[in-house]
C-alpha cells in the first residue's frame, strides 16, 4: 500500500491541468505579435539588463501557478496519509493488524426506502464493501442486530467468504432496534482483541429510537468509556425521513354510549408528512371503505369508521363463536409510504352476543328500561309467570322473577335447576304478593331469611355495601348516581345467610343481596319495583342497577376483548376453570401455514407468531382469530434522526474511500487547502506591481 | 504648403524667436548683434582719428576736452543664419500603430516649418540639412519669404529611411555651416546617447548656437505593450522577441533616465534642448520650446 492514497482519485485525471500556466506561456510566446518599433538600440540595452531577473521571476511565477493548480486538484482528490497500514498478506491481526466489528441493523425501520432501495440493502452493500476493503490479514466480526443479536462466527475471523455469505443472507426482521446491547457485544469482542487498529462500523439508519437505552446527551462519553481506542463510524443518510403509520385500533361507541359500533384508528406521524393519507378499512377480508384522512404532523390524528348494522351487515361477519359471540377481524391500511411495514394494523375483537333475559311478570318499568340504549345489549323476553312451564329456560342467561304466588313446586324446581346449572335468577316482589308457603318454596335459594310480612318504614338513600364485588362496583359506577335520593317505603327484612353478599343497604337494612347457587347466581331485591313501595324505578340509577345485576347474573362483560398480540409474543388462550378441555386446536397463519397446537395446562399456547396479520384459531369446532402486529413500544416507526451522532459518518456513495480514510489514514485535504492559500498569496506577491 | 497651413500660422503669428546668446555673423545687416564695427545705433568705442576717416564720425565733444580728434565707432548689426538639421532615418518614420498621430518625421517637418516662418519673418536666413546615415539634402540659407516655399517642397520630397548616423550627418553639415550660425537639430536621438551628445556638442564647439528638438512618439516613452511581442526595427536589423510585460517597468524607468541625461548634459553645454511628443499639437510644443529660450 502506498503511503498516500486518494479518496476521490477521479480528480487526479485533472492533474495535467496543473501544467496549463506553463503551456499557455509557451503558446503565447510562440504566437508573439509582430509590431514595428522605431529603434531597438535602447530597447535591446534594457532587455539585456533587465531580462535575466525578470525571466527568473517569470519562471518562479509560473512554477507557483502550476503548484497552486496541482495542490488544488490534490485537495479535490482528498489525499490520505496512511499512518496505520493493513498488515501484509498472511500476517495475523494479533501482530498489529485490524479488527473490525460490523453491526448491521436488521430492525424493521431499515425497510425504509431510500433512493429506490430499502436502507437495509444499502447497509448490506456497505457491509460487503467494508469487508472487501479489509486486508488479507484483517479480521472482522459481523453481527446483525435489532433487539436481538446474531453473529456470523461468534468471534473474529479472516474468512471473508463466510462473512459475505452471512451478510448476503441477512434480512430485515420485524423487531425494534436497540443499539446498546449490540455496542456492548462489539466492545466486548474487541476487548479481547490484541489488534493495534480496532473499529466498529454501525450500519444503521441512525434513528433516535435505537439510542433509547444509551445515556441521553452523553453518548460520546458513554462510548469512550467502553474503550476510547476503538474507532466508531456510521452511515450518512442525506434524507429527512417521514412516516405515517397506524397506531392503536379500538372499538368504540359512536355516540359515547350504547353499542360499540365504530372502529377508531390512531394515525401517528414522524417527520414532515403529507396533509392527507388514504386509509382503507378491511373487515373479514373485504374492503369496506376507502377515504382520505387529514393528517397533521406532530398531532394526535384519528380516523373512524362506523360498522354496518348487525345482523346481516358486514359488521356482523361470520359467527365463529356461534350464538355466544361474534368476531370483528380485519385491518386498517394506509397508502404505502417509504416504510411499508407499519402501514397496516390488524385487529381482532371477540364480541359477546347479547344475553337473553326472561322477565316473568309484566312490569312497566322493566319494559321501559329494556327499551333504553344502556340495556339494548340484552334481549329481554316477557312472559306471564303462570306460563313459565312452557318456556325453555336454557335459551336464557337470566330470569327476573316477581310472580311467586301459587307457583307450583315443579316450576320452582325447574327454575332452581336452571340456576344450579349456571343460570341467573333475580327475585323481587309484587306488592302483597308473597305468602309464607311461597317463601318456604324458595328458602334454599334465597340469600337470607325474609320476614313474613313487609315492613312499612321509610328508608331514605341507598348505600353501596362493602360486600359488593369490586369489579362490578368500578364497572357500573352506581355511586355516580344520586343514590341518596332513592326511597324505599316497604320492604321485607332480610337476615343474610353465610355466603350472601349484600350490595345495597339503607339504614342497616339489606335491600339487594346476592349469593351463588350451584353454578349460577341469585339476586334478591327485598322490595318491589312499584312506586307504592319504592321510587327506584323512576330514578336514573335504575337502568344502571339493572345492568349491573344482569351482567353479574349472565356473566356478561360489555367490554369487547381485543385478541391482538405483538410480533414475537406467544398467543395464549386459557379456558374457564371447570370447562371442558378442547380436544384439538389448529392455527392458520396469514400466509396459510397450518400449525397443530396441543392444548395443555388449561390453555392453548402458540409461539410461531413470525408474520404480521390475522391468524385463524380453530378449537374443536369453534373458530376465532387473533391479530399479530408490530410492537410500537420501541418507537421503531418514529424515524427522527439521532442528533448529534456520536461517530463520524461514511458516505454511501463514497463508502470505500471514506472507510479507508477512517480506518487507516489522516486526511491531507486541509494541508492542501493551506498550501493553495499560501501559493495564492505568493503568486499575488510575485505579480504585485508598485504603482 | 504641405507642412504649414494658414490655421497653424495664425496660432504662431504672435511668437518671436530670439535664440541668440552669442554674436550673429550674417551676410546682411540685421537685428542681431555682431562682432564687427559698422553702422548702427549701438555705440561701441572711440578711436583716434586717422586720415581717411569720415569727418562725420569725429566726436567734437571729445575734441573740446582733449583738443585731439577722436572718431566714434558703432557695433555693426548682422542678420542670423539658421540651419535646420533634420534626422530622416527610418526610426523617424515611426508612429504609434494604435493612435492617429503623425509620424515623428512629419511632426519634425511641421515644427521646422513653423520655426522657419518665425525666423524668416524677422529677415533672418534659414537653411536646411537632411540626413540619415549620410547627408541627404542641403538647402542654402536665404532670408526671403520664398525660402519657406522652397523648404516645404524640399521636405515634401524626403522619405525617412535608413539608419541613423548622427556623427556622419552632423559632422558633414558642421563643415558647411557659416560661423556663428544657429543649428536646430530635429531628431529622435536614437542611438548611443554619449555619442550623440558628443556630436551635438561638437556643433557648439564651432561657435554655433545649437537647439535640439528631441522628437518622440508617446509609445516610445510609455512602452504600452503587453504580452509576447516581436519588435521589428524600422531601421532594419534583427527583430527582438520578448515579453513586453516583463520589460515595461524597466523600460519606462530607463527611458526617464535617458531623458534626464540628455537634459542635464545639453544644459551643461548651453545647448537648448526640448523633448516634444507627437501627441501634443506642434504649435504648442514650439511655443513651449521658444518660451524656454
Amino acid at each position: 500500500m502506498t503511503p498516500v492514497s486518494f479518496l476521490s482519485p477521479a480528480f487526479l485525471w485533472a492533474a495535467p491541468l496543473a501544467l496549463a500556466p506553463f503551456l499557455i506561456h509557451l503558446l503565447f510566446l510562440s504566437r508573439a505579435r509582430k509590431l514595428p518599433f522605431s529603434d531597438l538600440t535602447f530597447l535591446r540595452e534594457v532587455y539585456r539588463r533587465v531580462m535575466p531577473r525578470s525571466r527568473l521571476m517569470q519562471w518562479l511565477t509560473l512554477l507557483v501557478r502550476c503548484l497552486l493548480l496541482l495542490f488544488l486538484i490534490l485537495g479535490f482528490s482528498r489525499p490520505v496519509l496512511h499512518w496505520a497500514q493493513a498488515p501484509s498478506k498472511g500476517a495475523a491481526a494479533d501482530e498489529g493488524g485490524v479488527d473490525v466489528v460490523i453491526l448491521l441493523d436488521a430492525s424493521y425501520s431499515m425497510g425504509y426506502v431510500y433512493q429506490g432501495k430499502a436502507k437495509f440493502l444499502w447497509a448490506q452493500r456497505s457491509a460487503l464493501e467494508i469487508l472487501k476493503q479489509l486486508g488479507d490479514g484483517d479480521r472482522s466480526l459481523v453481527m446483525t442486530f435489532s433487539d436481538r443479536l446474531e453473529s456470523a462466527s461468534g468471534d473474529f475471523t479472516s474468512r471473508r467468504e463466510d462473512l459475505k455469505a452471512f451478510v448476503e443472507k441477512a434480512a430485515v426482521n420485524l423487531r425494534p432496534t436497540d443499539l446498546a446491547p449490540a455496542l456492548e457485544a462489539a466492545y466486548s469482542a474487541l476487548s479481547k482483541s490484541r489488534a493495534s487498529n480496532k473499529a466498529i462500523a454501525v450500519l444503521s439508519d441512525n434513528a433516535a429510537h435505537a439510542f433509547r437505552n444509551l445515556p441521553e446527551g452523553k453518548l460520546g462519553e458513554a462510548l469512550a468509556a467502553f474503550d476510547p481506542k476503538v474507532k466508531l463510524a456510521g452511515l450518512a443518510w442525506e434524507d429527512s425521513p417521514k412516516n405515517v403509520y397506524v397506531g392503536e385500533v379500538r372499538l368504540a361507541a359512536a355516540d359515547g354510549g350504547g353499542a360499540k359500533n365504530t372502529l377508531l384508528a390512531e394515525l401517528r406521524t414522524s417527520g414532515a408528512v403529507e396533509p392527507y393519507a388514504e386509509i382503507k378499512w378491511w373487515l373479514n377480508g373485504r374492503l369496506l371503505a376507502r377515504e382520505r384522512a387529514p393528517i397533521k404532523a406532530a398531532a394526535r390524528n384519528e380516523a373512524s369508521y362506523r360498522l354496518p348494522e348487525a345482523p346481516g351487515g358486514a359488521g356482523t361477519g361470520d359467527r365463529p363463536g356461534g350464538e355466544r359471540g361474534r368476531l370483528l377481524a380485519g385491518k386498517v391500511e394506509l397508502q404505502k409510504d417509504a416504510l411499508k411495514l407499519d402501514d397496516a394494523r390488524y385487529f381482532a375483537y371477540k364480541l359477546q352476543s347479547a344475553p337473553r333475559v326472561l322477565c316473568a311478570g309484566n312490569n312497566f318499568f322493566l319494559k321501559r328500561a329494556f327499551g333504553t340504549d344502556t340495556l339494548a345489549l340484552f334481549q329481554a323476553d316477557f312472559v306471564d309467570p303462570r306460563r313459565l312451564d312452557e318456556v325453555d329456560l336454557k335459551r336464557y342467561e337470566a330470569l327476573l322473577l316477581s310472580g311467586w304466588r301459587d307457583m307450583s313446586a315443579e316450576t320452582a324446581a325447574r327454575i332452581k335447576n336452571f340456576v344450579h346449572q349456571g343460570g341467573g335468577l333475580w327475585l323481587y316482589f309484587l306488592p302483597g304478593d308473597v305468602r309464607e308457603k311461597d317463601m318456604r318454596l324458595w328458602e334454599d335459594v334465597l340469600p337470607g331469611i325474609l320476614s313474613a310480612i313487609p315492613r312499612r318504614s321509610k328508608l331514605s338513600g341507598l348505600v353501596l355495601a362493602e360486600q359488593m364485588p369490586g369489579g362490578l362496583r368500578g364497572r357500573l359506577a352506581w355511586d355516580g348516581f344520586e343514590l341518596q335520593n332513592v326511597e324505599v317505603r316497604q320492604f321485607y327484612h332480610l337476615e343474610p345467610v353465610e355466603g350472601t353478599a349484600v350490595w345495597l343497604k339503607s339504614q342497616d337494612e339489606a335491600l339487594l343481596a346476592s349469593r351463588p347457587y350451584g353454578a349460577g347466581k341469585v339476586i334478591l331485591w327485598t322490595s318491589a319495583l312499584d312506586p307504592s313501595w319504592t321510587n327506584l324505578p323512576m330514578k336514573p340509577v335504575f337502568t344502571a342497577w339493572l345492568l349491573g345485576g344482569l351482567s353479574h347474573l349472565s356473566n356478561f362483560n360489555p367490554e369487547e376483548k381485543s385478541e391482538s398480540i405483538f410480533y414475537g409474543e406467544a398467543f395464549i388462550r386459557p379456558w374457564a376453570p371447570g370447562a371442558r378441555s378442547p380436544k384439538r386446536a389448529e392455527v392458520e397463519s396469514p400466509s396459510g401455514k397450518r400449525y397443530a397446537v396441543v392444548p395443555e395446562g388449561g390453555q392453548i399456547q402458540f409461539f410461531q407468531t413470525d408474520e404480521l396479520g390475522l391468524y385463524r384459531l380453530r378449537v374443536d369446532d369453534e373458530t376465532s382469530a387473533f391479530a399479530v402486529n408490530l410492537n410500537p413500544a420501541g418507537g421503531e416507526s418514529r424515524l427522527e434522526r439521532q442528533d448529534p451522532l456520536p461517530w463520524p459518518s461514511l458516505r454511501l456513495h463514497m463508502l470505500a474511500e471514506d472507510w479507508k480514510a477512517f480506518l487507516y489514514g489522516r486526511p491531507l485535504r486541509n494541508a492542501c487547502v493551506g498550501l493553495v492559500l499560501f501559493l495564492f498569496l505568493a503568486e499575488m506577491a510575485l505579480t504585485y506591481k508598485k504603482s | 504648403m504641405r507642412y504649414l497651413d494658414p490655421e497653424s500660422l495664425g496660432k504662431i503669428k504672435n511668437l518671436r524667436f530670439v535664440p541668440v546668446r552669442g554674436l550673429a555673423e550674417g551676410a546682411y545687416s540685421g537685428m542681431h548683434r555682431s562682432a564687427y564695427k559698422g553702422s548702427s545705433q549701438e555705440f561701441m568705442e572711440h578711436r583716434e582719428y586717422v586720415p581717411g576717416d569720415e569727418i562725420k564720425y569725429i566726436d567734437w565733444k571729445v575734441y573740446a576736452r582733449k583738443e585731439r580728434f577722436f572718431v566714434r565707432l558703432y557695433r555693426e548689426e548682422k542678420n542670423l543664419r539658421s540651419y535646420f538639421l533634420l534626422d530622416a532615418s527610418g526610426s523617424m518614420a515611426y508612429k504609434s500603430p494604435r493612435a492617429a498621430r503623425p509620424a515623428k518625421f512629419e511632426y519634425a517637418c511641421r515644427l521646422a516649418m513653423g520655426m522657419a516662418y518665425l525666423i524668416l519673418r524677422q529677415t533672418d536666413a534659414v537653411g536646411l540639412g537632411v540626413f540619415s546615415d549620410a547627408p541627404k539634402l542641403f538647402l542654402a540659407p536665404d532670408n526671403q519669404m520664398a525660402q519657406l516655399e522652397r523648404l516645404d517642397q524640399a521636405l515634401a520630397g524626403v522619405v525617412p529611411q535608413g539608419k541613423t548616423d548622427m556623427e556622419g550627418g552632423l559632422a558633414y553639415y558642421a563643415q558647411l555651416l557659416h560661423r556663428r550660425s544657429l543649428a536646430v537639430v530635429f531628431s529622435d536621438l536614437m542611438g548611443p546617447a554619449e555619442k550623440i551628445q558628443s556630436v551635438i556638442r561638437a556643433l557648439k564647439a564651432h561657435k554655433h548656437e545649437v537647439l535640439v528638438f528631441h522628437v518622440l512618439d508617446p509609445v516610445e516613452r510609455d512602452f504600452d505593450f503587453e504580452g509576447p511581442v516581436l519588435f521589428d526595427p524600422l531601421e532594419g536589423g534583427e527583430a527582438l522577441r520578448c515579453d513586453a510585460h516583463l520589460l515595461k517597468e524597466a523600460y519606462r524607468r530607463e527611458f526617464a533616465e535617458l531623458i534626464k541625461y540628455y537634459t542635464a548634459s545639453f544644459h551643461a553645454s548651453e545647448i537648448g534642448y526640448a523633448t516634444v511628443y507627437t501627441d501634443q499639437p506642434w504649435e504648442s510644443a514650439l511655443k513651449k520650446a521658444l518660451g524656454k529660450q
